[in-house]
């Protein structure tokens, strides 16, 4: 039975955002409420990821089916809540996931579906679609803007190793951006006959 | 009034037969206290953004004024005493200084320039020091500095005449990711006080957090990345009109 349940990698399918919810259920010194849990999570990943908080309760029923994580309800001053804890097989089935090979995303922005199938006469849009993309770059580098990353411990390490992540990401959008913008502004500038 | 302002500023290049368009007709103003993080990539014109807005370059066209005056229109003496005189500290850290003093002889330039004595000199820079965590480095030559070091050092010498605007220049240059993080929260911190605004010109995105605002440069354009600014369109608009950048 315990066999099973750490064996069993069915539950790692789709996000790997299971994997981090995993990860954070392990080091839980006290049950937690997935509301916590998805406050923790976005904390420790930046908002690059954007988690959005009702997929944590899903992904939580997930990995409480795999026998992973265990629920039971408490009673506070707002009513019954959920919380969540680890079970006798989360670090084991952690550490199983922390071995597994991470697959590459692929880049499935919507601009560049856009500009692949675009026209000349889309230009104009385009354009106006660049700008409003780096704008939401830098709103998102903003938000990440105030969180102090401390790196003597594990933890502070990891969290800026998730932040360098994050800030490279953003550069190498801003830079497309940027290329892409140059590009379309000279090809509609240039006489034609 | 803003502390700086550029009003349609013009400058290009000649590169080659092709005529290099670096800033085409930029306007955007700066205030005091304000941290403004301006990213681009390499070449973008970052660089001589900040020695125009420093005085070091005049704009082809257009106008340039630090705290209301027109840089353009007062000598190259009055200029150069607002890089030593509380108005403008300037950090570029493309290149090492030219001379090996002592740190503390470098920090107590700008003051030396000015008329002061080698002795009244002696207690800013050490307070200047102090305050970018490089007192330690104060009776060591330059050249021996670690690269962290120094930009402490160089931060320390534009700071010594407590400036009311800063300017610095990618600040993340040849650094590891420990040293990287410590100059920025170094920044962060120098950002946040009140009575100097902060501008911060970077090819990577890491040294602008905490920046509370940002704009990006490339193609002979500026670009306020405020919520609120309005998103230029193209065709039509002037500066889309501008857009190529060799010419």
């Amino acid at each position: 039975m315990i066999a099973d349940a750490v064996n069993n990698r069915s539950w790692m399918r789709g996000s790997p955002l299971k994997g981090v919810l995993l990860g954070l259920v392990a080091e839980l010194e006290h049950p937690a409420h997935a509301y916590a849990l998805a406050t923790l999570m976005a904390r420790r990943l930046g908002p690059a990821w954007q988690v959005d908080r009702k997929s944590v309760y899903q992904m939580l029923s997930q990995l409480q089916s795999a026998n992973l994580v265990a629920s039971e309800p408490l009673q506070t001053r707002r009513g019954v809540l959920e919380v969540y804890s680890p079970t006798e097989h989360t670090k084991a089935a952690l550490a199983i996931w922390m071995e597994t090979r991470a697959s590459k995303a692929p880049v499935r922005e919507e601009l560049q579906a856009k500009i692949a199938v675009s026209r000349c006469e889309d230009g104009p849009s385009l354009l106006r679609g660049l700008a409003v993309y780096e704008r939401e770059c830098f709103e998102m580098l903003k938000a990440t803007s105030d969180a102090e990353v401390a790196s003597t411990s594990w933890a502070g390490l990891a969290m800026a190793l998730a932040r360098v992540a994050a800030d490279e990401h953003l550069q190498a959008e801003l830079r497309w951006v940027m290329a892409a913008r140059e590009a379309i502004q000279d090809f509609i500038a240039q006489p034609r006959r | 009034m803003a502390l700086l302002s550029f009003e349609r500023v013009h400058t290009s290049y000649q590169d080659g037969r092709r005529e290099l368009v670096v800033l085409d007709g930029v306007s955007f103003e700066i205030e005091a206290d304000d941290f403004v993080g301006i990213w681009g990539m390499r070449r973008s014109g970052k660089s001589t953004l900040l020695r125009l807005a420093a005085g070091l370059e005049l704009a082809q066209r257009g106008c340039v004024r630090f705290d209301g005056v027109d840089l353009a229109s007062i000598s190259g003496q009055r200029r150069a005493a607002l890089l030593r005189d509380g108005g403008i500290g300037l950090v570029l850290t493309d290149r090492r200084p030219a001379l090996n003093e002592r740190a503390i002889e470098l920090v107590a330039l700008p003051l030396l320039a000015g008329g002061a004595s080698l002795r009244e000199a002696r207690m800013p820079a050490l307070r200047a020091l102090d305050r970018t965590g490089a007192l330690m480095c104060a009776e060591y030559p330059v050249a021996g500095l670690a690269r962290d070091d120094l930009i402490r050092v160089m931060l320390a010498q534009a700071l010594v005449h407590r400036p009311r605007l800063l300017l610095v220049d990618e600040p993340a240059a040849f650094l590891n990711m420990r040293e990287a993080a410590e100059t920025y929260k170094l920044l962060r911190s120098i950002g946040s006080e009140a009575g100097v605004a902060l501008v911060i010109a970077s090819e990577e995105l890491a040294p602008l957090h905490g920046a509370s605002r940002m704009m990006s440069i490339g193609g002979g354009e500026v670009r306020l990345m405020d919520r609120e600014a309005e998103i230029v369109s193209f065709p039509g608009s002037d500066s889309a009109r501008r857009g190529g950048r060799n010419r």
